[in-house]
């Protein structure tokens, strides 16, 4: 099968996943005690605005039809529209999603540098005390809460050190564009992307490296090089390292749901204003469109970055049949 | 293999055995919260905001309750919650993998993507819209926490069936005219069960984890002492009352790490090959 088939394949098996996120939305809100359009109104609405919005949406029709509608309306791109706001959710949603991404790339590019810099480091020490050390810091680090190491980073680098700031994106007198302006924000980024990268992405990267390069030191062809005479660096860089590499794609595709999940409580802690946060205060204002709207854009962003994934790994490794 | 000697694998384990301890030390401060804390967690025992050490070992929060004494309590709290939904997790992991494992073909198709819609969802975004719309009772995020994670253990079940479904003991139940239903409870899922025990234990680790979040954004139960809430609270104090934010964070990482320790310590001493890590 060639690499376009396979995608085209891939595409259209994602299909019925996305439909499924789609129907459990739309289900969830039909199970949820009181009526969807009194829901969906939000809580200050007049009776008029609750019929409109009844009537907009055919709430009054039966199921079938209103799940019809439902489905057509996510396809044109229409997921509702927040009175709090007073905006259409998709903007709503459109507006905070850069913020998201930019936090969850960084902290996924600092957590597999250091994953994989610790994971060959301690498999190339096996079983020494190094390796011990540090394979065993790497299990407490994916045991602590990531808002908690988020409290303690701003309680040191923020309250005490004084070297960082503690919430937001921008400082609020600070330059609006230039170089000036990305050094605010990587100041600000500093931190929620460390904590997010030590907890949910390093560790995980560690532990698969380190089983990789184990593994493919002991291999032949590994054997093979050293014989050959290739200095140790070769050896480690062209023939075990890209080989260890492969296993850590997939995990990085399956961890992207549970790094999008820890982005809400980072963006909590230090106000970092995404997906995660928004969705935290739609939460304490009921604005229940802006909800059901971040939660259908983030499982679909899932759903195509685990696919992204899924196609890198294919390309690195020939060894692989396209099924 | 017997149980002897699985045992005793385990206890050659150092990791595992400090999971375990962890673990027990964690289930008798649960158990026994009223006889050994200092106080009622609900108490207003003294003046607000105490230093640790002194009369309250750990100090007391805003409103003069005892910090330790919730702490005691909120091990409780953490423990039920996090058993509640790896339990609910261990049950319909283990029906939801059998089923695929055994009958294969279009079942099998079906299931695998019902599969991967559960581990694709942003977890905690779909317990915020299920708190959203049905409200915080913890009952309710035990059972949505266990619907949302038993999928890994369903992959394992069914990975380890199709491995014995060829086996001969089954081949020969099956010549004997045993049911299907049979074929599945009484030779396979004895058989397959143990690495999904294992992850259940690592998911009982990430449960604890979930609920302390849930605090963490308020969407626990308000009476209840929970640790997650405990750091919601502590936030406002970080300036000046550091320590408030200190301590119930200790208590979540080490009770997490307690059972990963103990997840992977039980994983490696039934299947020694098994890198350690």
């Amino acid at each position: 099968m060639t690499l376009l088939r396979y995608v085209a394949v891939r595409l259209l098996l994602s299909i019925p996943v996305i439909l499924g996120i789609l129907l459990l939305n739309f289900f969830l809100i039909h199970l949820a005690p009181g009526d969807p359009a009194e829901i969906l109104a939000g809580e200050f609405a007049s009776k008029e605005a609750i019929q409109a919005i009844r009537t907009r949406y055919g709430l009054d029709q039966p199921l079938a039809v209103q799940l019809v509608t439902y489905l057509r309306r996510v396809m044109r791109g229409d997921l509702g529209f927040s009175y709090d706001y007073n905006q259409p959710v998709a903007a709503v949603v459109a507006s905070r999603f850069p913020a998201t991404i930019l936090l969850l790339l960084s902290s996924q590019a600092l957590g597999i540098l250091l994953g994989i810099t610790l994971g060959t480091l301690t498999a190339w020490a096996y079983g020494s005390r190094l390796d011990t050390m540090v394979s065993g810091a790497a299990a407490v680090a994916y045991s602590l809460p990531v808002f908690w190491l988020g409290l303690m980073m701003i309680l040191v680098f923020g309250i005490w050190l004084r070297w960082l700031p503690t919430s937001g994106m921008t400082s609020i007198l600070g330059p609006e564009e230039g170089a000036g302006y990305w050094v605010d924000v990587a100041r600000h980024l500093a931190m929620p992307a460390t904590s997010l990268a030590l907890v949910w992405v390093a560790p995980v990267v560690l532990r698969i490296t380190r089983a990789g390069v184990v593994e493919v030191l002991g291999e032949q062809f590994t054997m093979t090089a050293r014989a050959k005479g290739l200095s140790e660096e070769r050896v480690l860089f062209r023939h075990v390292l890209r080989n260890a590499m492969l296993p850590n794609l997939t995990i990085i595709g399956l961890n992207l749901s549970l790094a999008v999940s820890g982005s809400i409580l980072t963006e909590t802690v230090f106000g970092w204003p995404g997906m995660g946060r928004l969705m935290y205060e739609a939460m304490f204002k009921r604005d229940y469109p802006v909800i059901m709207g971040v939660f259908l854009i983030t499982a679909v962003t899932v759903v195509l970055g685990t696919l992204v994934v899924d196609l890198l790994y294919r390309l690195f490794d020939p060894r692989i049949e396209l099924r | 293999m017997s149980v002897e000697a699985l045992a005793r694998r385990f206890l050659r384990d150092r990791r595992a055995v400090v999971g375990l301890a962890i673990v027990v030390m964690a289930a008798l401060a649960a158990v026994l919260a009223p006889v050994i804390s200092p106080h009622s967690p609900h108490a207003l025992v003294g003046e607000g905001l105490a230093r640790p050490g002194g009369r309250y070992v750990m100090g007391t929060d805003r409103l003069g309750r005892d910090v330790l004494s919730r702490l005691i309590w909120g091990t409780r709290i953490s423990l039920l919650f996090a058993l509640g939904a790896a339990s609910l997790s261990l049950v319909l992991g283990v029906v939801l993998g059998l089923i695929p494992g055994y009958f294969g073909g279009w079942v099998d198709h079906l299931f695998s993507r019902v599969f991967e819609v559960f581990l694709t969802l942003p977890r905690l975004f779909l317990i915020l819209l299920v708190s959203a719309l049905f409200g915080t009772r913890a009952t309710i995020g035990v059972v949505v926490v266990g619907l949302t994670i038993w999928p890994s253990n369903a992959r394992l079940m069914r990975a380890q069936v199709m491995s014995l479904k060829a086996r001969p003991f089954v081949e020969a139940a099956t010549a004997l005219g045993a049911t299907p239903w049979r074929i599945m409870g009484r030779h396979l899922l004895p058989n397959a069960i143990n690495p999904v025990v294992a992850n259940t234990t690592l998911q009982i680790a990430g449960a604890i984890l979930i609920e302390a979040s849930l605090g963490f954004l308020g969407l626990s139960d308000v009476n209840l002492p929970s640790w997650g809430q405990m750091l919601r609270d502590a936030q406002a104090h970080l300036q000046k009352e550091w320590w408030l934010a200190v301590f119930p964070g200790l208590a979540i990482s080490t009770l997490v790490l307690g059972f990963t320790f103990l997840g992977d310590g039980i994983g490696r001493s039934l299947d020694p090959r098994q890198i350690s890590s």
